[in-house]
């Protein structure tokens, strides 16, 4: 089923804190290290992650699309494209 | 016309960032070398982004690029991330307890037409060849509220 | 062929993030994953723009020169001086430290830390006070109200957040961000304080009277004014009522606090409202300061365990003598007192005062820091260390004083020696110049790979 939001990043204002990471609720269901605020140790399961600095979008399809991630990021990095 | 600020120093991300790349390098000279003002500020000042000012305190003065700040808003606020050039704006005097004033000093901004210094003639223009007992004030130290 | 190390410690800040992934290869650094942007230039710069061999300044220029030489004049201007200070320490190991007050004892001068212009107010006002601590893990688990005064963790302590005491679901907090309440009082809208509950926007320089005020408040007596530092009467009460109804809190506090005019009477005032809300409110609180480096916390203990004073100790005298004011770095610079600097682990370039660095311009200064700070227009004898954390092993100790073992991810270049090294071979030479023999085989401190037995 073709999506109709899309993930986009920033990645010259992203600064690597990890919120959207960390507060992802499909993340932190997937892999237990990220729920408890740690980098994630199952690459395969989880969105996004912090790499060389600044986020990455590693397995969009297993995003809904709830937004959470881009009301907790202060400097706008991340946001979902309709 | 010069208007009163207080100035205040502290940490940003991009002057981290800047550190551990080298001091001599652009992210350090882009992320220190800046005066971060209220864009309310701004327009009363007459200032656009990247116009050079000089700034200047009881203890020194400095000459930097003004930017708008995108922590806003804090008018009368004015704010230098920790560095070369913030260092020479700032008292001190430790009143007996080890740490110098390194926040909220008053300031005035004006705009000028010298140049901005890299890190490493700033350290030697304004701390290694100045006369800094000639252009401070005599101390008062343990009275001087301002 | 690409190696990927995991749990390498983050060498940068006090938040020693210990879940960080290096891609290695060929002994060259080529990638980090889950550090944030501070922590991966860290990693990524670290092997570019190094000096091959030591340095001295001879004509007014720095001149490449052998290790032994360069040790040996080290040794010479430390022997020599009559009142040398040591400077630094937060960037380098716990082990390094130790012989760093060893050497201050040798030559008979003073050690501070960059404690100085960071949290040195906030160790003096415990002094009086005591403090109420916690480690960052009880944080995670019990906080329900977080406070950052006078900080600003997004741009400071990036991943503080998402890894300690915001974002994390903890143990009694399972809902992570939605059973917190996050409160920053800051006089800027910092991006911390975008993604706050409440944000107290206090005027600048007054942050002291608003501490008493929420003391008035506990002390059941009224606010007298109608606005205290610019924040009206009646959100301040609002704002005790809404702490009193949580169940841990903790406050976070850095430069806001300890730089501006009251110093470490604003932490020692903030100190007593934590007790009073633990003893009459019932609201379980703690707090912490927000330190910068990553070992400052590391310098301050192990300068206690061997001097027993944590900062700006002073040996002139031939034993340890505590006076901040009088023996701390700023004021032994500004008042001309110093006639040779030893800096190591810290930046004073960047982060000393005016009148500091212009008269280490007038002093002989020895550099122990692996890249091209602009402290190099001052210095005399340069050395190129192997970065703690990345290049050689070591501990440090985290923000809340929780000791972590650091370990090597690539090897260091040739000439390239441990700080525990160079310390001890300075130590040695300026010993034999003052006649005193080998103190350094008595204290069981063993040269070549940099280990401490």
């Amino acid at each position: 089923m073709e999506k109709l939001y899309n993930l986009v990043t920033r990645e010259e204002r992203c600064v690597g804190c990890s919120n959207c990471v960390v507060v992802c609720p499909v993340n932190a269901y997937n892999d237990p290290a990220v729920a408890s605020g740690k980098g994630p140790e199952q690459l395969d399961k989880v969105i996004m992650c912090v790499e060389n600095g600044v986020v990455k979008i590693l397995n969009m399809e297993l995003c809904n699309g709830c937004g959470t991630c881009v009301m907790e990021c202060p400097f706008d990095a991340i946001g979902l494209e309709v | 016309m010069e208007m009163e600020f207080i100035l205040s120093t502290g940490r940003s991300i991009w002057q981290g960032e800047g550190i551990e790349a080298g001091c001599d390098s652009d992210l350090y000279f882009d992320a220190c070398a800046r005066v971060e003002i209220d864009p309310e500020d701004m327009e009363m000042l007459g200032l656009k982004e990247n116009d050079i000012v000089k700034v200047k305190t009881k203890y020194g003065s400095v000459t930097v690029y003004a930017k708008e700040s995108k922590q806003s808003p804090h008018s009368g606020l004015i704010y230098i991330p920790y560095g070369t050039w913030a260092n020479v704006l700032v008292e001190s005097v430790t009143q007996s307890t080890g740490m110098p004033n390194l926040k909220h000093i008053p300031a005035t901004i004006e705009k000028t037409d010298d140049k901005v210094l890299g890190a490493h003639e700033a350290i030697k223009y304004y701390y290694a060849d100045g006369n800094w007992e000639g252009t401070t004030e005599n101390l008062k130290s343990y009275y001087n509220i301002h | 062929m690409i190696e990927e190390k995991n749990n390498v410690l983050c060498p940068f800040c006090g938040c020693l993030c210990d879940d960080g992934v290096v891609m290695v290869e060929d002994n060259k650094i080529i990638g980090t994953r889950n550090l944030c942007r501070i922590g991966h230039k860290k990693f990524e710069t670290s092997q570019h723009g190094r000096a091959e061999s030591p340095r001295i300044r001879k004509n007014g220029k720095l001149v490449p020169v052998t290790l032994e030489e360069a040790f040996d004049k080290a040794a010479e201007i430390l022997a020599n001086a009559e009142r040398p200070l040591f400077y630094g320490w937060s960037a380098t190991s716990v082990e390094a430290t130790q012989v760093g007050c060893m050497l201050t004892e040798a030559c008979r001068g003073s050690i501070d830390c960059t404690a100085a212009i960071c949290h040195a107010p906030s160790l003096e006002a415990v002094q009086d006070q005591g403090a109420p601590l916690s480690t960052l893990g009880e944080v995670m688990n019990r906080a329900d109200l977080i406070i950052y005064w006078g900080c600003n963790p997004m741009h400071a302590h990036p991943r503080h957040m998402s890894r300690y005491s915001v974002y994390p679901r903890g143990f009694f907090r399972r809902r992570g961000r939605k059973s917190r309440t996050i409160m920053v009082i800051d006089p800027r809208q910092t991006n911390t304080a975008k993604l706050a509950d409440l944000h107290i926007q206090v005027s600048p320089a007054s942050d002291h009277m608003l501490v008493h005020t929420f003391r008035e408040i506990i002390n059941s007596y009224d606010v007298t004014h109608e606005t205290v530092s610019g924040i009206p009467a009646d959100a301040i009460r609002e704002t005790v009522e809404a702490i009193g109804q949580h169940q841990w809190a903790i406050l976070f506090f850095g430069m806001g606090l300890t730089q501006q005019m009251g110093k470490d009477m604003n932490i020692d005032v903030a100190i007593t409202l934590m007790h009073e809300l633990n003893k009459y409110i019932g609201t379980k609180t703690t707090l912490m300061p927000m330190r910068g480096h990553f070992n400052v916390a590391g310098a301050n203990i192990t300068i206690c365990a061997e001097t027993g004073h944590p900062f700006a100790v002073d040996f002139s005298r031939g034993y340890p003598r505590y006076l901040p004011g009088e023996t701390s770095a700023m004021d032994l610079l500004y008042r001309g007192e110093i006639d040779a600097m030893l800096n190591i682990g810290a930046n004073p370039g960047t982060s000393f005062s005016n009148r500091a660095l212009s008269h280490m311009a007038k002093i002989p200064l020895i550099n122990i820091e692996p890249h091209n700070q602009q402290l190099l227009q001052l210095s005399d004898v340069v050395f190129s260390p192997a970065m703690v954390g990345i290049e050689c092993e070591g501990t440090a100790y985290r923000m809340d004083n929780v000791p972590i073992k650091l370990r090597k991810v690539v090897e260091p270049s040739e000439n390239c020696l441990p700080d525990v090294v160079i310390l001890s071979e300075i130590l040695k030479r300026v010993n034999e110049l003052k006649g005193k023999g080998s103190w350094s085989e008595c204290w069981g401190v063993q040269e070549g790979n940099g280990e401490v037995v």
